[in-house]
């Protein structure tokens, strides 16, 4: 304004000026004048707009700047109640032992502070390194199981674990790597979401925090820095947690060790005279842990009076000189029971080198220190054992040395003439050279077989019995009988049998006497009536001579049958020699049968026969085999005998099965019931009257020294009974 | 051995032993007489037997069917061959129940021949006349099937013994037509006399007084 002022002032003295100068140019001068007015004033009005513009502009600034104070004030609100709720939190880490409800706490904080419309957070599942989700809000079903356990490689949320950096999504329907899971999102009904991975203090993957937003939306950096705090303390409570549950984890392994073998440890503050029992010493000790913890020199009662005196003197001496010391005593329970125990201990100082406190490890040996007195019990026990036996007992190592004898064997060994202390550590063979069966020994040596066998040993005059165990040092034991006693009683034994066996086949016979008469009768009858035949064929008018010599060939004929007949029974009464010989089976049965065809036919029995052709040679004693065949008939027949007693059938079979020729007879008689099946082996098993009960015994001893089996089965559609033999054929013979 | 002519008599002889079956077949060859040998009785009852007087040997013992067995199934079929027993071993009462069943004979091996041809021979002989009397009843009862019922009835009253006039007055008709009758009948049954029709009947099994 005091320019237009001066402007002014200077217009009206140069006004003047020229008035008085001259009003001649005066309209010149006034026209100049106005023009230069105007140009004056519109510069002014430009200057004053600018000044106006500043103005307002200023005014502006102004209203700004208290808008920004404002905003800024309430940010500060916010960020200070955010600030509150966090230090709120973050005592409650201090005490809160619910990890599941403050990550839920923080969880809506974080929502809030986001201003997010949904949010979920999830935990790295230590051993599937997969995230689960813990705590959520506002998901359906369908979401939770969509993502129930995501991995690092999968989903937007793997890379925030990946890329250890928060992950933000404004909009999953623009985001390409959100696409496999725009249809879940959409489900969900978010269209923004931002990851916070969790990280623990070394770096290890603990869970992650996500918020989403229905719009699309992008956090601020404020909002960010925020999160970045709240995810911090969530990482350090889950941290926190799991060390507390590692901690806790531990303890209980340690217990459960100790606990396991019985061990249990201690520590003996010394200058507060404070003890540390573990869980285990109470139990070692049969003390209550919520009644006593005896300290020194109280906890001797509870020590084994013989051993106390030993405890304490060894404790006070290791103490006074802060030594180590072992000790090894027995614990009385109150109850009586006794326990040993073993308990090492060892010092421990400080830097300066005094003694802090004894620690010490106890182990409860009871059960050793059992077993070792059963065991020391049982040496003694086998000790005794050894010395009563009665046989020669001899202790050899793997190399075939003497490392044992007991009594008897020791007297045996001076009655060779031979010390048996000497002989202790030296080879059995190299001592005695003619040992008759060396190589059993070396055998049970090398290949660790069970032996038994007799032998005569000829020093001694005696039959001996070995039996040769492997033992488990690799070496062997043998128990040594005398059997000389018993071999004489067993060639006994074998000679009566055999006469037995005669006695039997002989009664056997006794039975076929009948069939026998018939058998002879028959060639002797027909004899008879051609002898008739020819003399009237002879003393006819007309003698017919040829009819006659034909009369005359055919008793000759039948003359030799009748001897053959005769011959036949002496051979099956011989007493047999076991004198085996390569024999034809079928020939065997064919024989037989002509002795027994008769007698079976008598009892109207139909005997047929499927002999194999071309069976193999078997080695056998022709008359045993015999003997065993006709008492398999006669019992057949036997089985028919009952009146009226129909079918009547016996088939005997021969055929060769694998290594082994068998032989079948099968009768349709009334058959043997299953409980007697084993019985009838027996001998006096008979249900025959007048019978002896030997024959089937008889038979199966045969068949089972010829190496072969005797059985019974049903016979045909489980009626009447089948016997059967096998016997091995020549070139199968074992 | 088959005849190549029809035989006057026949023996059959049935034994499962060859040698014994020979044997005996020779010795009654040697006598003239014709035989037919048999394994079994099987065999003999599937066999076709000549129809003339013959007999049976047989051995007791025989495969499948015995020879008592044999006996009694050919009573059974109505074949009245007479039956001769040889065995191998003597057996009383096996043999008692064989003659008691009707046997001829009952003899052991070794039996001596004669014993075994007079046994044929009266064998033999009984079976002639047992066919006699068959064949000779065979007729009567041709005879009286060929009687009406009347004469049927009037025979039975005159063999019981009554008169012609006690006939007549019991079947109510007259004695002429009785002696009509009486005529027939011994006609028919060609009796020659009233001797002669009462024997006649007795083989029937008619009652007689």
């Amino acid at each position: 304004m005091s320019k237009i002022d001066d402007n002014r002032l200077e217009l009206e003295r140069s006004l003047r000026a020229e008035s008085e100068m001259g009003q001649v140019t005066s309209k010149r001068v006034r026209d100049e004048l106005e023009q230069r007015v105007k140009e004056r004033t519109s510069q002014l009005s430009a200057i004053n707009a600018q000044l106006i513009n500043e103005i307002t502009e200023r005014e502006r600034a102004a209203i700004e700047l208290t808008r920004a104070k404002d905003e800024l004030a309430a940010d500060l609100n916010a960020d200070l109640k955010t600030m509150l709720c966090l230090h709120e939190l973050s005592t409650r880490l201090l005490t809160t032992t619910e990890l599941q409800l403050l990550l839920e706490e923080i969880l809506d904080a974080t929502i809030e502070l986001l201003h997010a419309d949904f949010g979920n957070v999830q935990l790295c599942n230590p051993q599937s390194k997969a995230l689960e989700i813990v705590a959520h809000r506002g998901f359906k079903q369908d979401f939770l199981d969509y993502f129930s356990s995501v991995h690092e490689d999968s989903a937007a949320c793997g890379r925030a674990m990946q890329h250890r950096r928060r992950v933000i999504i404004d909009d999953v329907e623009a985001d390409p790597g959100f696409a496999p899971h725009r249809e879940i999102a959409a489900s969900a009904g978010f269209r923004a979401v931002q990851f916070t991975p969790l990280f623990s203090r070394s770096g290890e993957a603990l869970g992650m925090i996500s918020t989403h937003f229905r719009q699309p939306h992008h956090p601020s950096e404020h909002d960010c820095r925020f999160m970045d705090l709240y995810a911090h303390l969530a990482a350090e409570f889950i941290d926190r947690k799991r060390a507390e549950e590692k901690v806790r984890r531990n303890e209980i392994y340690l217990a459960e060790g100790q606990r396991l073998s019985h061990t249990a440890s201690w520590a003996w503050i010394v200058s507060t005279g404070e003890v540390y029992w573990s869980a285990e010493l109470f139990r070692i000790y049969g003390l209550d842990p919520d009644k006593q913890r005896p300290s020194y020199p109280d906890v001797l009662k509870y020590i084994h009076p013989e051993d106390r005196a030993r405890v304490q003197t060894t404790f006070e001496d290791a103490v006074r000189e802060q030594k180590e010391y072992e000790l090894a005593y027995r614990i009385v329970w109150s109850n009586g029971t006794i326990r040993h125990v073993n308990n090492l201990a060892h010092p421990v100082f400080n830097e300066r080198g005094t003694l802090l406190e004894y620690v010490g490890t106890t182990i409860d040996t009871t059960e050793r220190v059992q077993a070792e007195e059963r065991v020391h019990k049982a040496y003694e026990r086998v000790d005794m054992i050894l010395e009563s036996i009665s046989d020669n007992f001899f202790g050899l190592d793997k190399e075939g040395r003497f490392t044992f004898f007991n009594k008897h064997a020791a007297e045996q060994m001076r009655t060779l003439g031979r010390d048996p202390d000497a002989l202790i550590g030296r080879v059995a063979w190299e001592e005695f050279p003619d040992m008759p069966n060396k190589d059993k020994v070396l055998r049970v040596l090398s290949e660790h077989v069970v032996i038994v066998d007799e032998v005569y040993y000829a020093p001694l005059g005696q039959w001996v019995e070995n039996h040769m165990y492997p033992s488990s040092d690799g070496g062997l034991v043998n128990f040594q009988k005398y059997i000389t006693e018993r071999k004489r009683t067993e060639e006994e034994l074998h000679k009566t049998q055999a006469a037995l066996a005669h006695v039997t086949r002989v009664a056997t016979l006794g039975e076929l006497t009948v069939s026998i008469a018939h058998e002879v009768n028959q060639p002797l009858g027909a004899i008879v009536t051609n002898g008739h035949a020819c003399l009237r064929l002879l003393s006819r008018a007309n003698p017919d001579i040829d009819e006659a010599r034909r009369a005359v060939e055919c008793m000759i004929a039948d003359g030799i049958r009748a001897s053959e007949v005769i011959n036949r029974i002496r051979g099956l009464l011989k007493k047999s020699r076991d004198g085996k010989s390569s024999c034809n089976i079928n020939d065997n049965i064919r024989e037989v049968l002509a002795l027994t065809a008769g007698e079976l036919t008598k009892n109207g029995i139909n005997v047929r026969t499927e002999l194999a052709h071309g069976l193999p040679y078997v080695i056998a004693d022709r008359v045993q085999i015999q003997q065993v065949v006709l008492n398999l008939i006669l019992n057949g027949k036997e089985a028919m005998s009952g009146a009226g007693w129909q079918p009547r059938e016996l088939l005997i079979r021969s055929e060769q099965a694998g290594p082994e020729i068998v032989v079948t007879v099968t009768d349709t008689g009334v058959g043997i019931a299953p409980e007697n099946r084993e019985g009838i082996f027996v001998p006096f098993f008979t249900s025959k009257e007048g019978g002896l009960g030997f024959g089937l015994s008889i038979a199966q001893t045969i068949v089972k020294a010829h190496g072969g089996r005797l059985w019974t089965k049903p016979g045909h559609n489980d009626q009447g009974t089948t016997f059967q033999f096998s016997l091995p054929t020549v070139e199968n013979l074992r | 051995m088959t005849a190549s002519r029809i035989p006057s008599q026949v023996v059959f002889v049935i034994d499962d032993d060859a040698s014994m079956r020979e044997a005996v077949s020779r010795l009654l060859n040697a006598v003239g007489l014709t035989v037919q040998t048999f394994a079994s009785a099987r065999e003999f009852l599937a066999g076709k037997l000549p129809d003339v007087p013959g007999c049976a040997v047989l051995d007791v013992r025989l495969p499948g069917l015995s020879g008592l067995d044999l006996q009694r199934e050919m009573v059974e079929r109505g074949i009245h061959i007479p039956v001769i027993f040889i065995t191998g071993h003597g057996d009383i009462p096996m043999s008692v129940q064989a003659m008691k069943a009707g046997a001829v004979e009952f003899l052991t091996k070794p039996f001596r021949d004669q014993d075994l041809l007079d046994a044929v021979r009266a064998g033999i002989q009984l079976d002639r006349q047992g066919r006699k009397e068959r064949a000779e009843l065979a007729e009567l009862r041709d005879g009286l099937r060929q009687l009406t019922p009347r004469e049927r009835e009037v025979m039975s009253l005159v063999v019981a013994g009554l008169l012609n006039k006690q006939i007549a007055l019991r079947l109510g008709t007259s004695e002429k037509t009785i002696k009509i009758h009486r005529r027939h009948v011994m006609q028919k049954m060609r009796a020659d006399s009233l001797a002669d029709l009462v024997r006649m009947s007795q083989k029937l099994g008619i009652e007689t007084t």
